[in-house]
């Protein structure tokens, strides 16, 4: 199997594995899940390094949500003091 | 962007998993089920950015070796014996392979890579276009302290000859170690000259990235471990043979 299979294979596994966990523990807030399919996606990236066929519009996507989630926590935690 | 078959696949997972994550949050109002919606589309984009591997990695294997045949019949004629000098030039990283004791100035190999005999004063060489992946070409390459990662984009990521590979540049010394060669030539006065398929490669990499003069010193291996040893040569000398 190649390595761009694998990835995809794993990364697929992945996500799904997270999914049901987190719905299993009754997890609702949805910037949860979407954290950890980025902190997923990042990881199987930099392990498996593929092949990309144009600029990885996916991972900007994903770490700008990230970063938005994170941004809205702390404006949260600095609000509640 | 070509379309093939990971970019329909992939681009259909995708739109499923946002019209799943739409309806899911605007009908059913359920955070799961919106999840999943947004788990297949990230893992559709994945999809839909992997290429497809063009050609299968053992034709691509038959294509070198038949390619390498070529050079290992043609480096018999001659009688070459001297170790290649990996020279930059406006056409891409080519081998000068001297064919007497002298060597011509390299700066001249680089500013004629076209010319396939190479005379100057009393030596005799010849220029050969080694198997050279995509990315390797004469532009400004990051400085030497990112040389590994130079060398993993032309060995692991672009051509996939190696399953991964260090380097460490002491001085005008370059070690490279390359875990898993995948491609291996056979021809053996092609390995005498050129070096091994890997080292060959690395040494181009390492001319294109530092944009300057690399011949092979030795190669040893160690297990599934190949270990190169690189020598940076400068433009106003000539190759020591």
């Amino acid at each position: 199997m190649d390595r761009s299979s694998l990835y995809l294979i794993s990364l697929a596994s992945a996500v799904s594995l997270a999914t049901s966990f987190l719905a299993a523990l009754g997890e609702a807030r949805l910037d949860v899940y979407v954290s950890v399919f980025t902190l997923i996606y990042l990881a199987f990236k930099a392990l498996f390094r593929p092949a990309t066929r144009t600029v990885d519009f996916l991972e900007a996507a994903l770490v700008a949500s990230f970063s938005i989630i994170v941004a809205l926590r702390i404006m949260e935690v600095l609000a509640g003091r | 962007m070509a379309v093939d078959r990971n970019a329909v696949y992939g681009s259909a997972l995708a739109l499923f998993g946002l019209v799943l994550a739409l309806g899911s949050y605007l009908l059913l109002g359920s955070v799961p089920l919106t999840a999943l919606g947004i788990g297949m589309v990230v893992v559709g984009a994945a999809w839909a950015l992997t290429p497809v591997q063009p050609v299968p990695e053992r034709s691509v294997a038959e294509l070198v070796e038949s390619s390498c045949s070529n050079v290992e019949a043609f480096l018999e004629l001659l009688g070459a014996s001297g170790r290649a000098v990996y020279v930059p030039s406006r056409v891409g990283v080519v081998a000068y392979v001297p064919l007497n004791g002298s060597s011509a100035p390299l700066s001249y190999v680089a500013e004629n890579p076209d010319k396939p005999v190479v005379r100057v004063g009393g030596s005799l060489g010849v220029v050969v276009v080694p198997p050279r992946p995509r990315l390797v070409s004469h532009n400004p390459g990051p400085p030497e302290g990112d040389l590994e990662s130079a060398l993993r984009q032309v060995m692991v990521e672009e051509s996939g000859v190696a399953e991964s590979v260090r380097a460490v540049v002491s001085g005008d010394a370059v070690v490279v170690e390359v875990r898993r060669p995948r491609i291996e030539v056979g021809h053996p006065r092609f390995r005498l000259v050129m070096g091994s398929l890997a080292s060959c490669i690395a040494a181009q990499a390492v001319a294109a990235a530092t944009s300057r003069p690399v011949t092979i010193v030795d190669e040893s291996r160690e297990g599934d471990r190949l270990v190169t040893r690189l020598r940076l040569l400068d433009w106003t000398g000539a190759a020591s043979t």
